[in-house]
């Protein structure tokens, strides 16, 4: 696994488990009365659930097993730039400024543009007859 | 495809098709929409993300391949009983209706969250470099 699946799946798996702990903390407040404090930050649950853990984590496992040209994945720095420019908008998103989706949709963006020329048929592989050395 | 993979997979299936069907049976019903999102997003995705990532990671060990299973079988049954216990009696809390229902809706919400707590901890040291342990 390279370096951004490992920490993107780590991280998608911590924004699952922080999205659920704050959904379960609300129907909590819900059942014992609520405080409005808890519902304020409903959205966010959302956020963290299809920005922080479903799309971050497709991310990390696409980066990781779409087919490569060879033994190189190309343009890696635009999958890096788009997946920071994701956690980017999920920071900003929680501090409550507007361009925190923004942030998002282009790193999503950038993280296709490389993705992009990767969703190809497999590179086939020469049957031993078939080797020009053979 | 193990046999824990397999449950997992199936029942994100079922799960879909469910949250499908209630959608466009009942979908502008208000009180049933939070039980149908979370269909989609905890019986339906999670349970994809989580079996799949079961099957696929790296290996943990020679000796202990896919790791701790029965930590991955008890975070299936933890999700599951979570999740129904929520999609019985979320409706029922939202509609007011007399019962144990807002407590049963706390319990699974609860039981769901330790459910991916343990399939966290389960997965965690098969997210590695390959060759890496």
């Amino acid at each position: 696994m390279p370096f951004l699946t490992r920490w993107a799946v780590r991280l998608a798996l911590l924004f699952w488990l922080v999205a659920a702990g704050w959904g379960a903390l609300m129907l909590t407040h819900r059942a014992l009365g609520v405080p409005v404090w808890a519902w304020s930050l409903h959205s966010l649950h959302m956020e963290w659930m299809a920005v922080g853990f479903a799309l971050q984590f497709v991310m990390g496992v696409a980066y990781w097993i779409l087919p490569r040209f060879g033994a190189e994945r190309r343009r890696p720095s635009l999958a890096y730039l788009g997946w920071l420019m994701v956690l980017g908008g999920l920071g900003v998103h929680v501090g409550g400024w507007g361009p925190g989706r923004w942030l998002e949709t282009v790193g999503t963006c950038l993280f296709l543009l490389h993705a992009w020329p990767r969703v190809k048929p497999p590179t086939p592989y020469p049957l031993p007859e078939q080797r020009p050395d053979a | 495809m193990p046999f824990l993979v397999r449950l997992y997979v199936r029942t994100a299936f079922v799960h879909l098709l469910l949250a499908l069907g209630l959608w466009a049976a009942r979908g502008d019903v208000l009180y049933l929409r939070p039980a149908v999102l979370h269909l989609f997003f905890v019986g339906w995705l999670t349970f994809l993300i989580f079996g799949v990532a079961y099957w696929m990671f790296p290996r943990e060990s020679r000796e202990r391949p896919l790791g701790r299973s029965s930590w991955v079988a008890t975070a299936y049954g933890l999700l599951l009983v979570g999740l129904w216990l929520r999609v019985v009696s979320e409706p029922l809390t939202i509609l007011g209706t007399a019962g144990p229902w807002p407590m049963l809706l706390v319990l699974g919400a609860w039981t769901q969250w330790l459910g991916g707590a343990v399939f966290t901890v389960a997965i965690w040291r098969r997210i590695r470099a390959l060759g890496k342990r």
